[in-house]
């Protein structure tokens, strides 16, 4: 484990990942890593499940991906996910879910760059600090 | 002691989180790592573990579905995005429960749990008797003298071959002191010593005549525990 002294980007919830990281950068890297390798195909799933108007399947998938945010200090679409996740367990219509789906899509395009640049700068902290 | 555990979760972020959070915690040995139910069982089927930490809603079987097939129960620390399961966590007897994503202090919490529990048990497994305020005085009772536990109302009735002795007691006050004794919780009215069985028919056991039922949820554990050929 490398504690090596770095701050999250500002928009993401820093406290958060403080508490989770407790300043291992490698972890850190790796977890950023994975979300960026895993979650678009996740969120792509959720997409199709969405068009075919697949309510508890999408359910199942956005449970999956809840935590995963937060991994990466994406606190706010946890919360998004968590309500999305609430509000298909009450329905099988699509179309009561459809503001809370473009909620969480919206955020999470917003976010994914900011993901990207993060593992950047982590990477870029572990080989100055080696 | 180093505890050996196993981690069963199909998303590979909390696999990573929970592996890495066992590493720093030092006395955990992770024997492996599963994506799914299945792949777990078929680990466990010829391995001994200590600990398990559990999701609970993955593809194919639930955490609960494997818990259900299991011959033995090890420690179980549920691990899940939901709090939804605290009824059957209850009922499984899990060791603690963690909502995703926590912290490593929270981890290292639950940890602490468990080792105070394995350690408690561990000095309950050297005592020989136990000793219960019945008839107006304490009465001690050799474990290997006892043959079941039954709960009625506030009371507990301890039978032997030869009386009962009934005490003001709680069923789960005497299974956290007897667990360990060849002593197991078979239904939420019952403890029985699990020496004493004489056999099991379905969902019952019989003692010295006496038949009592097993839970559903408990059958799986008293078959791993009994010397079953």
């Amino acid at each position: 484990m490398k504690n090596i002294p770095f701050s999250f980007d500002l928009r993401l919830d820093e406290e958060f990942l403080e508490s989770m990281y407790e300043g291992d950068v490698e972890h850190a890297s790796e977890i950023f890593s994975l979300f960026i390798d895993m979650a678009p195909g996740l969120v792509k799933d959720i997409d199709e499940s969405f068009a075919h108007g697949a309510v508890e399947p999408l359910r199942s998938k956005v449970h999956k991906l809840k935590p995963t945010f937060s991994f990466v200090g994406l606190t706010t679409l946890t919360k998004n996910a968590e309500e999305l996740e609430e509000k298909c367990k009450g329905t099988s219509d699509i179309s009561d879910i459809k503001d809370l789906y473009n909620e969480l899509k919206n955020n999470y395009s917003q976010s994914f760059p900011i993901i990207e640049k993060e593992l950047e700068r982590l990477k870029n902290q572990i080989n100055q600090g080696v | 002691m180093k505890f050996k555990c196993i981690i069963v979760d199909d998303e590979p972020l909390s696999r990573s989180f929970l592996e890495r959070y066992c590493e720093k915690q030092g006395n955990l040995e992770i024997m492996g790592s599963f994506p799914d139910a299945e792949t777990a069982f078929h680990y466990l089927k010829s391995n001994e573990i200590d600990l398990l930490f559990l999701d609970v809603e993955m593809p194919g079987e639930t955490g609960f579905d494997l818990l259900d097939k299991l011959l033995y129960m090890p420690k179980v620390i549920l691990t899940t995005g939901k709090t939804d399961y605290a009824f059957d966590a209850f009922q499984y007897n899990v060791s603690d429960y963690l909502k995703k994503p926590f912290p490593f202090t929270r981890f290292q919490e639950s940890i602490n749990k468990v080792t105070e529990t394995n350690n408690k048990e561990k000095a309950e497994a050297t005592k020989e008797d136990i000793f219960i305020k019945a008839e107006g005085k304490f009465i001690r009772l050799n474990y290997q003298d006892i043959l079941y536990i039954e709960s009625v109302g506030d009371y507990v009735k301890y039978f032997t071959d030869s009386k009962y002795y009934l005490t003001h007691s709680t069923l789960k006050a005497v299974e956290e002191k007897m667990k360990t004794k060849h002593f197991m919780k078979v239904h939420r009215s019952y403890i029985v010593n699990l020496n004493k069985i004489e056999d099991i028919q379905d969902n019952s056991i019989v003692i010295r005549g006496k038949v009592i039922p097993i839970s559903k949820s408990m059958k799986p554990e008293v078959m791993g525990r009994i010397n079953v050929m």
